[in-house]
């Protein structure tokens, strides 16, 4: 019943927002000191149990509406529409069973009720179960999302920087996951210094590292464990990053795609205002911006977000302007479809690859603007980043001692981080480039899309953020002469040169007859 | 094209591209959350006679279209009102912290560049080889590195360690100096924020280089020239090279307008008296009508580089004539 | 068999070998070139041999992807990196190729021998005047200064038939067929005695193509050049060569004269390479083209490498290799059913190798 290819599709995604979600919420109410059993209890009901009860209302609304709306409209996935109905109607319990009923009541915190771990398992498997019967019910939309999860795995598995990029990025985002476990949150309140177990004495403004666990990493100007905000820094750090990274792909990709698709004023307005965004320096825009909104992660995000899209719209103008060209949607525009069909059907399945790279590579940049923001002091003061803890080392003069210890930690693992996505990024960009692919094509190539269209492929010059194009795919891998592997061209029929996309534009015209 | 017609239509480009952007300033202190007239005076001043005399110097009680007027019209004249965290002109304040900026940023990227530039010319010559490996792999994480980051680095190790320079500003308070001691003196002050700032530069123009190289070598003139019987080197130098420096060049002219950012954390973490500094000493102090100045002055940096670029590449790249 | 005659021929000579006895200007031997790669090694060309007279023209056939271009790369030793040739010799002029060093094939390249890039777009750097890119190999070789070596630039491209005034133009200045004359003027520079042309014509329009081809069977005539065309088109290669060597999978399927591959076709994959492109001069026909793809040459079939697109297969095909089969004087085949063919009236003599023979 449940189509084996999109079984690593969903577990891939499933993991993504939940770890999204897991950072998200912070759970502080969860002292390491509480007993084991809490603890565990606690970091499972975190994720959504710690919005109000309101938050619950709302999701209920949405559940009934999509849920309702697909009924009347008698999609074909009839049992995913029935299934949406019962997550919202479990949403709506939650709600009213932490709230209590009334009106303040909704303001209530959604893991007031001493079993909200048990209804989140509901909620979290409902909601598989609905991905799940939709992918059913829709092969052929889930496969143009899925793009051959298998397929590329097995290539990217190859690239030995990818995995080191993956394998880096795991291990920081367990140690987020786990911070509850790692590092008692207690220990991030201002007046929490540590003591020495050994002597029972406060270890005191810059110690230097010792055996104990919780001074692995030394003591900051009053005291404080550096191990800790350093655990605790990780989760705002990746969440502002790839919250930030996500909403600027959004932003970015939306433009691009209108700016790329249409031709004429529309194209050209959208493009003015790319070029417009590209020249204002970001740092000193970012600073005001800030400065006036005030200080905590939410605007932080919002302010990278809508700072850092025009980079992301500029190439993925240009990789529509070279999809628009390809011969199935002449045939699509030909036979009468709608731009509309052509946009979500066509063109955003063959960029969708691209943007996912595009956004992997993004989440780079905005870890290092976070980083840049919270130092200057312009972060969350409440919450801990490592760029906040580089500006308490700095304005309390940490290299003036040299207190090396408060200073590496989150520099290494700024490093870490970025050169973590920036190798995945690349990795992928990898895979997804046509000439290193050909070796696989004979076999992949109709699982790419879903009707032999021409697979998808990244134009050159990926530029992302500041700079552009400095990690060009194709230019990387590419050291062997490919035509002996697996010739361009099917038949001689044609004169030669065509060269990749001719081959396949060949193919796409077969099957046109 | 011929050359005066592309020279006007970028040059009009660019000059629309300002009015646009300048525009966009004046809207951006508007929108911000707040009265402007409390935004553009210092904190804790409420008193509404206060406001409402700030009100009338800005010319904010007139209508929206009289209030762009205006803000044109003391642009144009390069009035930008009163510090007031400095309780000077804005214009006067911003005047004298240009030329540290310049220095400081000139030196760096003429470092970045040319050395960024050789690294990733040899590495790119020389793929997958040692040097291109352990160079690439360095490039890449000073391209990661938070640049503040390293100059604290700098600062810790070269300033406090081995108290070779000095830890921050320009000068020594209070010592006057002339002639070649005082050049000493600066250079001195300038080598570690300079050095700060062009890192992160290097490991970009590297990896910018390295791609472009790889990318020119498999042309079909590398072959050719091969062919003709010259040696690697004078294939490299002669033939890749002038094709590879195209889009480097655009990247390096591009990033000369993006200055601004890099010069904010260099001259902050040093505390060298240039524009970055001022912008981040503004922001603490809330300082609007000195930010809203700086703002303005980043982004026609950003326009005229991008204009230099354009001009440069028409004598670097022949097709851009045709 | 052929195959194994020519295998006893001296490759592994610890002592480079210069001054051998040849036969003519160019005496390809036994060439063998590898790719290296991360899965395996390419065996883009294997056994390959051929010799060409002074003043001859040669053509090498094939579709892409056969080895054609990597054979002629081999010659001037220009693979990349990851290529190099594993055994055979290139005797040039007395003089052992394969054999030499990286700075000892500097001088031979151009001044000896040269070559034609496909599309010359790509071949000439784009930033650099065409002019100077044509005088770069004469100051180079004959040590002239560059206002000299203008000079003699002047005279080629009236040659080749370009006004001598567009010298200093660049590239992107030409259009496509002036570029490939340019390219064709750089070719001649240094007065070479033998000219290579991969594909000189490809990428051209149709009317350009036969003013190329003009072109160059003219001066192949007033200056006598030897010459190797390196194309996928026999028709081509019929007009303007006088020998031609057809290859599939890197090897050597088919070589005589033109006239004999052309009117006594005899392997079926240059059969069908005749049948894939029109000729001008007949009436239209539809347009055949081969069905299935070269074999993966990483691992090349155990038995003939054309056997799963040939429509004249036998069991035997799988798993045998053929050798190269002489079907008439100085043309050879490989293929089983070469034999069966051979022309009326003709017996094989001794089996010679067919190198020392005419081809």
């Amino acid at each position: 019943m449940i189509p084996r290819r999109f079984r690593n599709w969903i577990i891939f995604w499933t993991i993504i927002v939940w770890c999204v979600l897991e950072l998200l919420t912070y759970p502080k109410t969860v002292p390491i000191t509480s007993g084991i059993s809490e603890v565990i209890k606690g970091f499972f009901s975190a994720s959504v149990g710690a919005y109000p009860a309101w938050v619950m209302l709302l999701l209920a609304v949405v559940c009934f509406a999509a849920g309702a709306v697909g009924l009347v409209r008698r999609s074909k996935a009839k049992s995913f529409n029935v299934l949406l109905l019962v997550e919202g109607a479990v949403f709506l319990a939650w709600g009213v069973l932490a709230g209590g009923g009334g009106v303040d009541g909704w303001s209530a915190a959604a893991n007031n009720i001493s079993y909200n771990w048990a209804i989140q398992t509901v909620v979290v498997i409902l909601g598989g179960a609905c991905v799940w019967l939709w992918a059913a019910g829709n092969p052929e939309r889930a496969e143009l999302t899925t793009w051959n999860t298998h397929q590329v795995w097995k290539l990217y598995r190859a690239n030995w920087q990818g995995m080191v990029g993956l394998g880096i990025l795991v291990v920081f985002i367990l140690m987020a996951l786990l911070a509850p476990f790692l590092a008692d949150h207690a220990l991030l309140d201002p007046n929490a210094q540590i003591k020495d177990p050994a002597t029972g004495e406060l270890f005191g403004p810059y110690h230097p590292p010792t055996t104990y666990y919780y001074n692995w990493f030394g003591t900051d100007q009053v005291g404080q464990s550096v191990l800790t905000q350093f655990i605790w820094s990780a989760r705002i750090s990746l969440m502002v990053g790839l919250l930030a990274a996500f909403m600027s792909t959004v932003l970015g990709a939306g433009i691009g795609i209108a700016a790329g698709f249409y031709g004429g004023w529309q194209g050209e307005g959208w493009m003015r205002l790319t070029d417009a965004f590209l020249v204002i320096p970001w740092l000193p825009l970012a600073m005001v911006l800030a400065a006036a909104w005030g200080q905590n992660y939410w605007m932080i995000i919002l302010i990278i977000g809508i700072t850092s899209w025009p980079g992301t719209a500029r190439v993925i103008r240009s990789d529509v302007l070279r999809v628009r060209e390809l011969s199935f949607i002449e045939r699509a525009k030909a036979i009468g479809s709608s731009n509309r069909h052509i946009m979500t059907k066509h063109v955003l399945p063959n960029v969708m690859p691209l943007i996912f790279a595009n956004l992997v590579l993004v989440v780079a940049i905005a870890i290092l603007s976070e980083t840049t923001l919270s130092f200057l002091g312009l972060g969350d003061p409440l919450n801990f980043s490592w760029g906040t803890m580089l500006h308490y080392a700095w304005v309390n003069g940490a290299a003036g001692l040299p207190a090396w210890w408060y200073l590496l930690p989150p520099g290494i693992a700024i490093i870490l981080v970025v050169l973590a996505f920036t190798f995945i990024g690349t990795a992928y960009d990898e895979v997804l480039d046509p000439k290193l692919r050909k070796r696989e094509d004979s076999t992949s190539e109709s699982r790419f899309t879903s009707r032999g269209e021409p697979a998808i492929a990244v134009a050159g010059g990926a530029g992302v953020g500041g700079g552009g194009g400095i990690f060009t795919p194709g230019q990387q891998t590419d050291d062997a002469m490919p035509d002996f592997n697996k010739p361009a061209g099917g038949s001689i029929g044609r004169p030669e040169g065509g060269g990749w996309v001719g081959g396949h534009i060949a193919d796409d015209e077969k099957e046109g007859k | 094209m011929d050359k005066r017609r592309y020279f006007i239509r970028k040059v009009l480009n660019a000059v629309l591209t300002i009015i646009l952007v300048a525009s966009f300033n004046f809207a951006l202190f508007r929108i911000l959350p707040g009265d402007p007239a409390r935004l553009l005076l210092p904190k804790g001043k409420t008193d509404p006679s206060v406001i409402e005399k700030q009100r009338k110097t800005f010319n904010l009680d007139k209508p929206m279209w009289q209030q762009f007027v205006y803000y044109w019209r003391d642009t144009v004249r390069g009035e930008f009102g009163m510090s007031f965290s400095e309780k000077r002109p804005v214009t006067e304040v911003v005047a004298e912290r240009i030329w540290p900026t310049v220095l400081l940023v000139g030196v760096g990227t003429v470092f970045a560049t040319v050395v960024g530039m050789i690294m990733g010319v040899f590495a790119g010559w020389r793929r997958n080889g040692t040097y291109d490996i352990v160079s690439t792999n360095l490039g890449m994480v000073l391209y990661a590195m938070p640049t503040f980051w390293f100059g604290l680095l700098m600062i810790m190790l070269f300033a406090t360690k081995l108290r070779w320079f000095p830890t921050g500003r320009m000068e020594e308070p209070g010592v006057e100096l002339s002639g070649f001691a005082s050049f000493q003196s600066l250079m001195k002050h300038l080598f570690l924020p300079a050095f700060t700032f062009a890192i992160a530069y290097v490991g970009e123009y590297h990896l910018i280089m390295r791609s472009s190289i790889t990318g020119v070598m498999k042309e079909d003139f590398a072959l050719t020239a091969r062919a003709k019987g010259l040696s690697e080197n004078a294939v490299l130098w002669r033939h890749v090279v002038p094709n590879a420096m195209l889009p480097t060049v655009t990247i390096v002219m591009m990033n000369l307008g993006f200055v601004m950012s890099g010069a904010i954390l260099a001259e902050s973490v040093f505390n060298w008296p240039g524009l970055g500094l001022l912008s981040y000493d503004s922001m603490q102090k809330r300082d609007y009508p000195v930010m809203q100045a700086v703002f303005l002055i980043a982004s026609i940096a950003v326009i005229v580089a991008n204009l230099i670029a354009d001009i440069m590449y028409y004598y670097l790249d022949p097709r851009v004539q045709a | 068999m052929a195959r194994s005659a020519t295998k006893a021929k001296p490759t592994s000579e610890k002592k480079p070998i210069e001054r051998v006895e040849h036969e003519g200007l160019l005496d390809v031997r036994n060439l063998t070139t590898y790719f290296k790669l991360g899965v395996g090694d390419v065996k883009a060309v294997q056994d390959v041999s051929f010799t060409l007279q002074r003043g001859e023209s040669l053509g090498l056939a094939g579709e892409s992807g056969c080895g054609k271009t990597t054979a002629a790369l081999s010659l001037l030793k220009l693979l990349p990196e990851n290529g190099r040739i594993v055994s055979g010799d290139i005797l040039f002029d007395g003089r052992n190729l394969a054999k030499r060093t990286e700075y000892g094939m500097s001088k031979i390249r151009w001044k000896e021998i040269s070559i034609i890039f496909q599309g010359a777009m790509n071949a000439l750097n784009p930033v650099k005047e065409t002019g100077k890119q044509v005088a770069e190999p004469i100051q180079l070789h004959e040590g002239l200064s560059e206002k000299q070596a203008m000079v003699r630039v002047r005279e080629l491209y009236d040659l080749v038939g370009i006004n001598p005034k567009r010298v200093m133009d660049f590239p992107h200045q030409l259009s496509g067929g002036m570029r490939q004359r340019a390219m064709i003027a750089m070719s001649l520079a240094c007065n070479p005695k033998l000219v290579i042309g991969d594909e000189p014509t490809t990428a051209l329009d149709v009317m350009v193509q036969a003013q190329i081809l003009e072109l160059i069977a003219r001066l192949r005539k007033e200056l006598d050049l030897s010459f190797i065309l390196i194309s996928h088109d026999l028709s081509v290669m019929a007009e303007t060569c006088d020998k031609g060597v057809v290859m599939y999978a890197g090897e050597v399927v088919e070589s005589g004269t033109t006239t004999d591959i052309f009117n006594h076709a005899t392997h079926p994959y240059t059969r069908q390479l005749i049948k894939a492109f029109p000729n001008i001069h007949e009436k239209r026909e539809m347009v055949s083209s081969i069905k299935g793809d070269p074999p993966n040459l990483i691992s090349p079939p155990a038995g003939c490498a054309f056997c799963p697109r040939c429509d004249e297969r036998i069991a035997s095909c799988e798993t045998e290799h053929p050798g190269l089969t002489e079907v008439e004087r100085g043309h050879f085949v490989r293929c089983v059913h070469a034999k069966a063919r051979t022309m009326d009236g003709f017996v094989p003599g001794d089996e010679a190798a067919p190198d020392q023979e005419g081809v």
